[in-house]
Order: structure tokens, then sequence, then C-alpha cells
């Protein structure tokens, strides 16, 4: 099994090399994992840090944290194996070549390792064997595979993104939309679904699933109801660590209808354009730096417009923006598009800072409930 | 269609605009001013003050007048850019989080965290930045035309200098850096340097890369004196003061390229070997010799009398001060930086950190080694348990002094000053240097 770190990290290479993967979604820190990392960290980073025994961890340069969790991971042995994978923070062509190539090692040597055959260099810096494994890889048919498995996180990504819509539309609880993206993630990592590495993940089935999910959410359930004006508002952030946030906001009396986040929107809410005489890694590089943009990015303005349009288009009043603590991108980030958004008419937007179920907690509610005072006056 | 964007920080009023920082402000943009300093400047020099400080001195005294007079184009750069590419412009490079420790130690930091605190900077940032970024909007910084950044080792200083660009809407470059070290890697981050060069040529007035060869000199050339400098450095006892060492951090960051730094490290060494030679060192009667990692706080401090004066313990060597990069090549310079910017140890795997300060304690004669653990810096302090783990296998004691180098508020000098006096004696109980 293999543990993602960051949406960066596509999940169609592990699911190419036949190996079940799934972004890494926590409780919260280990306490027993205490110590690993200072207490004054990104509870993300923290709640990384756990003992992965036998399986594979592939951490993404997303911040300084993240690095630190990949040193950690590494130095005290607590994974059989931890890649790296170097994504660029811009998105020009020099960029997506490079971003190709650090994807296409990243495959070989997870192919390498489902074989045994990675020979794990001394020397961080200069990986051996990679000729070796890219041998192997296109006797294994990396690329076909690679094309198919785009094929079926597009399927899958569609049918996510229409859970999405019915979100918005207040047909669903945003709540219960976090709850059947990780469980579309959980899906992936089920390795019942790839039986031995040469089938292949079967989309169609987890398709199926998620339809079965969203009905069961939307039959269970009452709908917010728009009827009793409820104010809508959008989350915004660096990472969601977990849906407490969400219902709380939604307990405050307040219609999340639109969710920014690692989870799901940045990771599942695109399509890959599949051209069929392209390099896939490179077509794969390209979809993945042009997604939509998280805060580690340097795109320019086209975060603080992304969130203006889908402020915009969702009719919300206020957004919130939900900063793990201790998160240094998400606090650059929250001062950016406060003022930015302010410059362009949208002027509330809250932040809260956030730990493992800070959505529980009183305190969070109060302030939620006063923001919604606040855009119920405007 | 969404709206054009303008993230320009409103120009409502920052707080820390108090009325000696607009006094400061605008006397810094006098010309009668820097003409004063310099004069002040000769008559030290007439009355004997050492060669060094007066070389370090003039290496600041020119470029902060060159950049508040707006005589050079001032580029702001993160700490790991490697400035020879903006003197080899022809330009003057400002560090804001560098400065940050100026304006602590003159006692400006106040303002300047007010200022960023009112723009919602929260604390738990890294106070160089939030100090960095406040000092640009009230204006005791001088007002950038460019700003380049490097991505790698410290998310703070991209970020913070991102909106600084915004702030004072001017062109903005980052040198987006490879993890892995390999020569396509290289290749990229060369061509990186090379368009910031071609961009800032473009965007900004009066660059131009007529004097990328004298810069490539003035950094060799400083390079080898520097050398020299951490050869003597090894000496038992120390020849110069850690606490100063810890001041000088800044001239290792902010000044390569510039022709000051070869006569600064030249009359460092010329200092030093005097030192050794009439045997007056520094810290009388050294007992300890430390490794100091991080930076320092740069206000009035208690730590430093009580550790060298009290303790007799010497700062032999700092981890920030470690020659990394070979020699720049003139006749292919931009591949010459994109190798020095990774050569650079904080970069890439831990275990090139490890390797630093392995190689720190073996040659320097280090009985313990302290991180000063500044507040906000995940960089440094999410390697505390793989540093303090390697240092133990090593046989070395190895202190985590958190505190915050600008940030006085953030300070608790009697702990610190409790936890190294703690730290000293067990160095003591386990007899590292004798064991050695």
């Amino acid at each position: 099994m293999i543990h993602l770190a960051c949406s960066y990290i596509p999940y169609e290479i592990p699911l190419a090399a036949g190996i079940p993967a799934a972004r890494g979604i926590f409780e919260g820190p280990l306490p027993s994992m205490e110590g690993y990392l200072p207490r004054d960290f990104c509870p993300y980073a923290r709640a990384f840090i756990r003992n992965y025994k036998d399986d594979t961890v592939v951490i993404a340069e997303s911040c300084d944290a993240m690095r630190r969790v990949y040193d950690v991971l590494r130095y005290w042995n607590l994974a059989r194996r931890v890649y790296f994978v170097d994504v660029p923070r811009t998105c020009n062509k020099d960029a997506v070549s490079f971003y190709a190539e650090e994807l296409k090692r990243l495959a070989f040597r997870l192919i390498g390792s489902q074989k045994s055959l990675c020979q794990e260099s001394k020397d961080l810096r200069k990986p051996q064997g990679l000729e070796e494994l890219q041998e192997l890889a296109e006797l294994q048919g990396l690329s076909e595979r690679l094309m198919l498995s785009m094929a079926t996180m597009n399927e899958i990504r569609k049918e996510v993104s229409q859970v999405f819509r019915l979100v918005s539309k207040g047909q669903l609880s945003a709540a219960k939309g976090i709850e059947i993206a990780v469980g579309v993630n959980q899906a992936l990592a089920n390795p019942g679904l790839i039986e031995e590495p040469s089938a292949f993940v079967p989309g169609g089935i987890l398709t199926q699933r998620i339809k079965e999910m969203t009905s069961k959410a939307t039959s269970e359930t009452d709908p917010p109801n728009r009827s009793k004006r409820r104010i809508p508002v959008g989350v915004t952030g660096t990472c969601l660590l977990d849906p407490s946030l969400i219902e709380c906001i939604e307990n405050a009396g307040l219609d999340v209808v639109f969710i920014d986040s690692c989870i799901p929107l940045r990771t599942l809410d695109f399509i890959i354009d599949i051209k069929e005489k392209t390099d896939p890694f490179h077509v794969l590089a390209e979809a993945y730096l042009s997604k939509v943009p998280c805060p580690r990015m340097f795109k320019g303005t086209a975060r603080i417009e992304h969130l203006y349009k889908l402020a915009s288009d969702h009719g919300v009043k206020g957004l919130i923006y939900s900063a793990p603590k201790f998160c240094d991108q998400a606090y650059y980030d929250f001062i950016e598009i406060k003022h930015g958004l302010r410059e362009m008419g949208m002027g509330y937007v809250l932040l809260l800072e956030s730990d493992y179920g800070v959505g529980r907690t009183g305190q969070v509610l109060t302030r939620v409930e006063a923001f919604r005072e606040i855009l119920e006056s405007v | 269609m969404a709206k054009t964007v303008d993230t320009r920080q409103s120009p409502r009023k920052v707080a820390g605009e108090t009325r000696r920082i607009k006094i400061i402000r605008t006397l810094a943009r006098k010309k009668w001013v820097h003409n004063v300093a310099g004069l002040v400047i000769k008559r030290m020099e007439k009355r004997g003050a050492t060669e060094y400080r007066i070389a370090a001195i003039r290496a600041f005294a020119d470029d902060l007048r060159s950049a508040y007079r707006k005589e050079k184009p001032c580029i702001y750069t993160s700490a790991f850019v490697p400035n020879e590419l903006v003197y080899g412009l022809g330009g003057v490079p400002f560090l804001p989080e560098a400065a940050s420790g100026f304006a602590a130690a003159f006692g400006f930091a106040r303002e300047s965290l007010s200022a960023s605190e009112s723009l919602w900077y929260p604390p738990d940032l890294c106070s160089f930045h939030r100090a960095g970024v406040g000092a640009s909007v009230i204006g005791l910084a001088p007002q950038p035309d460019a700003v380049v950044v490097s991505s790698q080792l410290c998310d703070g200083g991209k970020r913070s200098l991102y909106q600084v660009s915004k702030a004072f809407d001017c062109p903005f470059y980052i040198l987006d850096v490879p993890y892995t070290e390999s020569p396509e890697s290289l290749d990229r981050l060369a061509r990186q340097i090379e368009e910031v060069a071609e961009g800032l040529e473009r965007e900004v007035p009066g660059l131009s890369g007529d004097h990328m060869d004298e810069a490539i000199a003035n950094s060799n050339s400083a390079r080898s004196h520097y050398l020299d400098l951490c050869d003597l450095r090894r000496y038992i006892p120390s020849p110069w003061r850690g606490r100063e060492a810890l001041n000088y951090v800044v001239m290792f960051l902010w000044s390569w390229g510039s022709p000051w730094l070869t006569r600064f490290y030249k009359a460092l060494k010329e200092h030093s070997e005097s030192i050794i030679q009439q045997g007056e060192y520094p810290v009388k009667n050294e007992r300890f010799r430390l490794a100091w990692s991080n930076l320092r706080p740069y206000y009035t401090t208690r730590l430093f009398d009580y550790l060298e004066d009290e303790l007799g313990a010497s700062i032999a060597f700092e981890e920030f001060s470690y020659m990394y990069w070979e020699p720049l090549d003139a006749n292919d310079p931009y591949l010459s930086l994109a190798k020095k910017i990774m050569s650079n140890p904080g970069w890439g795997p831990i275990e090139r950190r490890l390797e630093v300060i392995g190689k720190l304690v073996d040659e320097f004669s280090i009985d313990g080694v302290v991180q000063f653990a500044q507040w906000g810096c995940r960089q440094y302090n999410g390697a505390v348990s793989i540093l303090s783990d390697y240092l133990r296998r090593k046989g070395i004691p190895f202190l985590s002094l958190a505190g915050d180098g600008v940030d006085e508020r953030n300070s608790g000098e009697a702990q610190s000053l409790t936890r190294l006096g703690a730290f000293l004696e067990l160095i003591e109980s386990r007899d590292i240097r004798s064991s050695r």
C-alpha cells in the first residue's frame, strides 16, 4: 500500500503500477509518535508521522514541514520505502518537462519496489538502477496502463464533481460530500480492488460505489434547506484536516457551498485531457501542475481569481479560511486572499486556525456564529 | 469572467508608523545624512577602529545609501539567493529578513512587527519575515525595484517577499530550486537564473550584466580569504568571539559579489592571526567550545555575556557560516550560481546537513551543539529530533534553545540562561574534551 502526502502526487501512477494507494487522511497525530516533530508544527505533518511498517510513503515537496516529515520517516525507519516527489512551484514548459521526468522516476521506482528490484542508492541524490527499472516498466506496458489509469481517474473525478454539484445546489450537505470524497480515497486504497499487478483497477466499480454512497447520503439526511434563508459560504485553506469544521459551520446555520481544499476540490475536481500520441507522463504532469492552484504554488493572481470566481458563481456572502495551526503556507495565503478579495469587493473572510477535531470546540462554534451574525447584518 | 485582480495591500494606515519611524524614514533618504555617516566612518577609522568592522560598516553604508537614495536599483532577495547576481547586474541587494536583525539590534523591531500584525501576519510566523515585511511597508526599509526569491529552505522567505512585491507593485521572480541534484536539475536552475537576469535587465532600468565578471571575481576572492579565516577559527582557544561572528552572519548572507566582502574577510583574517600571535583571546580561559546552529537574538540580551564571559564557553563556529560552494566560474556564471544554490547543505535530504554538523564538530573540536530554536522556523526546528539523535550517537551533547531572534516578547531570557548553564554542566560532567 502507498500513502500519498499531497494532491500533486497523481493517484494515476500507483494505479498504473498496480499498487493500492490513498492520500493520507487522519484523525490526528498518534500520541506514541509525538516527539519526532516539535509541537509548534502543522497538525497534518505531525499526524503523518506514524509507523507504516511494510508500506511505502510518497512525500511531495509541499512545504518546510513536509520536507521534515520525509526526513523523519526515513531517519527513524518508519516505512519500508519513502519516496520524494519534487513538485515545481510554477507551471511553465520547463516545469512541466521537469515534473514529467520526476513522475516517471516515481513510477519506475514503484514498479521496481513491487519486483524488489529497486536498488536504493546510499547517495540519496543519485538513485541508481533507473535504466533497469525503465526496461521493466516498458515490459509491463507502463505507458498504456497509465493512459488507462488517467481515464479511470477521470471517471472517478467526474463522479465526485457530481457529488459537489449537489452540495452547491443545497441537495447534499457539504459534510456528507466530504465523507464521500474520503470514502473514494479509501476505496482507492482497498487492495481487494486490485487482484494482481497485471490486472487493472476497475473504474466502473468505483464510480458505481460513489453513486451508491451519494444516493445513500441524500436519502438518509435532510439536505440544508435554502428556504430557511441560510447564508451560503465557501471554505478555503491549505488542507482541511477533518470534516468537523464543516459540520460546525453547518451547525452554526451557514450553508457550505464549496470547499477549496486538497480534499476534495483540488484533488478531485479536474479532468485530464488525454492526448493519445503524447508522452502520458507529460500529459499527467501538465494536468496536475495546471489544476486549481494550491497556496504553495506561485501562479500570480490565479488563486485569487479562482476563488473570486468560485465565490461569485456560488453566490457566497462570506469565505471561511481554515488554516491548520502553524501552517505557514496558509497564514501567508490568508493574508493574500483577504487583501485580494477585499480589493475585488468581497470583504468577509474569516480566519479559523484549525486542528483535528476543531469543529467540536465551543470556541470555534462561537466564532462561526459571530461570523454568521455579521453576514446576516449585511 | 473574473474581475482584474489588484492584490496590492490596501492603502489604509498600518500600525507601527510612530513619530520616530517617520523621522528615520525621512532621514534615511536624505543625501546629507549619508554624507555625515561617511564622515563618521572616516573618523572611526582615524581613531583606530578595527579594520574589519570598518569594512563591514562601509559595505552596508554603501549598499544602503545606493538603495535609499535610489542611486542604484534595489533588489530585495531572500536569504539564499546568490547576490552575485544582483551585484553583477549593477544593483544592490536588500534582504528584509537579515535587516530584521538590524531592526532588532537598533530597537525598531517593535514597530516593524506591529506593522505586519496590523496587516494580518500572525505571531506564529517567523519574526524575521514578519519584521521584514513590516519594515518595508512602513518605509523603514528602502523601496524595492524588484524582488527575487529562491524556493529552497524557507517558506516564509519566499511568501513574505512575494507579498512585498505586490505591496510595491514591482516585478517578482522566483528561482524554483530542484530538490534533487542532477545535471538536468542544475541546467534547469541555471536557465531560470539566466531568465531572471534577463527579466531584471528588461524590467528594471539601470540594470545590465556588465558587472557580472567583477561580481564573480569579488565573490571568489572573498571566498578565498574566508576559507583562511575558517582555518584560523579552528585554533584553540577561539580567536573570534562567537556573538560577533553570529552578528556578521549577515555579511555571509548578504554581501557575496560586493568588493567590500573581500576587504572584510581579509581584515578579519589578519585580525584573527594577530589575536593568535599575541595570545589575546576574546574568551579568557576557554573551557568549552560550542557550535551554534541557526541565528541568535539580535536585541540586547545577557545570553552571550553569560555564556562567554561567565561560563567560559566559546562559540567556535556557526552552522550558518559553513562555506559550502566551490569557486564560481566567470565563463559560466549562471551554471556556477546554480551549483552554489544547490550545494546548500540545508537543502535536500537531512543527511547533507548532518554531514556538515559532523564535520564542524570534528574540525572545530566542538564539545556541544546549541540550536537556537527560532519561533516559527519549521525548517530548522523540524529536524531537532534527528539532529539530537545524530549527535547523541557521536557522543556530543545537544541543546535546542527556544527563543526568538527579533520578537523580544517571545524571549524567556532567564529560562535560556538556566538551560545554557545546565547544558554546560552536562558537558563538564561528561568530560567531553578529554574524551576526544
